[in-house]
């Protein structure tokens, strides 16, 4: 053995220790277009369809969360919408590092803010955040949907 | 009671004869935004909901009318907020006004359409978002 060769066990070791953690063994299994159609929209319409104002023959009707199975509809659907955000600021559905990631945080943010509304049981908050959670995804839509036009 | 299964029986209507044509939320390519029809009707439900509003406009035959045109339509609008900053509100409509939409009709054909303007009685246009259509064209 040569005088130094004993030294690369040691080394070896070393420098796996260096290493740090190795990156979580995700496995993504949405695209895009089926994050969006499977868990984004649903999630989205247990905000949107839970208020909002029609006028039929029968007269006008308010909608507005009556129950607390209904609310907890709504909360649900806000805290999809915002772990959504994350999943899509994962590789591979990142187009970016810049729009993409500000855009992908904007509706955490918003599901959050739905939370929050859907928590206080504020039916006037849930349909604000609704409208504007409509802006954030129109928002990405106008810069990344293909055809969106 | 009667009240309850009207608007069921309402809902049902809506749903399996006319039909709400699209899912929530989606681009502007289902429809000919480079076409513009006009449709002259009668409110069966006026929608102020996210993420689109929803006008459901009953065009009856009539002297002049164009027979095309003829039928209830889903004319969808934009969101709350879109259509707020142009005058919209909640009450701008009720079922049974007589009104005057101009939209995009849908590709396939089907009775969908979305919402270029309304025009009020006073004769002045509501525009559903006075970006659309590109270019500002038609206005």
């Amino acid at each position: 053995m040569k005088p130094v060769a004993w030294l690369i066990p040691f080394l070896a070791v070393s420098a796996s220790g260096c290493r740090g953690p190795q990156p979580p063994p995700f496995k993504p299994v949405a695209d895009v277009k089926q994050l969006m159609l499977m868990v984004v929209d649903p999630a989205g319409d247990a905000i949107w369809d839970a208020t909002g104002t029609i006028s039929t023959a029968a007269g006008v009707f308010d909608r507005a969360p009556k129950t607390q199975a209904d609310w907890d509809a709504v909360r649900n659907g806000a805290m999809v919408v915002a772990e959504s955000g994350n999943l899509l600021m994962m590789v591979p559905r990142a187009k970016d590092n810049d729009a993409w990631m500000k855009a992908s945080q904007a509706l955490v943010e918003i599901g959050i803010t739905a939370l929050a509304a859907a928590d206080a049981k504020d039916v006037k908050r849930v349909f604000d955040v609704g409208a504007d959670m409509h802006d954030v995804c129109e928002n990405c839509h106008e810069r990344y949907m293909e055809n969106y036009r | 009671m009667k009240r309850s299964f009207f608007r069921v029986a309402l809902v049902l209507v809506v749903v399996l004869g006319i039909g709400m044509p699209l899912s929530a939320h989606h681009s502007f390519a289902l429809f000919e935004m480079d076409k513009s029809v006009t449709y002259v009707g009668t409110v069966v439900e006026y929608h102020w909901v996210n993420p689109h509003t929803h006008i459901l406009l009953k065009v009856d035959p009539a002297p002049g009318a164009d027979p095309k045109t003829v039928g209830t339509w889903d004319v969808e609008g934009g969101s709350t907020n879109i259509m707020g900053r142009q005058g919209w509100n909640r009450t701008t409509f009720k079922a049974g006004d007589k009104i005057t939409l101009v939209g995009h009709p849908m590709k396939d054909g089907s009775k969908g359409v979305s919402l270029f303007y309304a025009v009020l009685p006073d004769g002045k246009r509501l525009y559903h978002d006075i970006a659309r259509p590109k270019n500002g064209e038609g206005l």
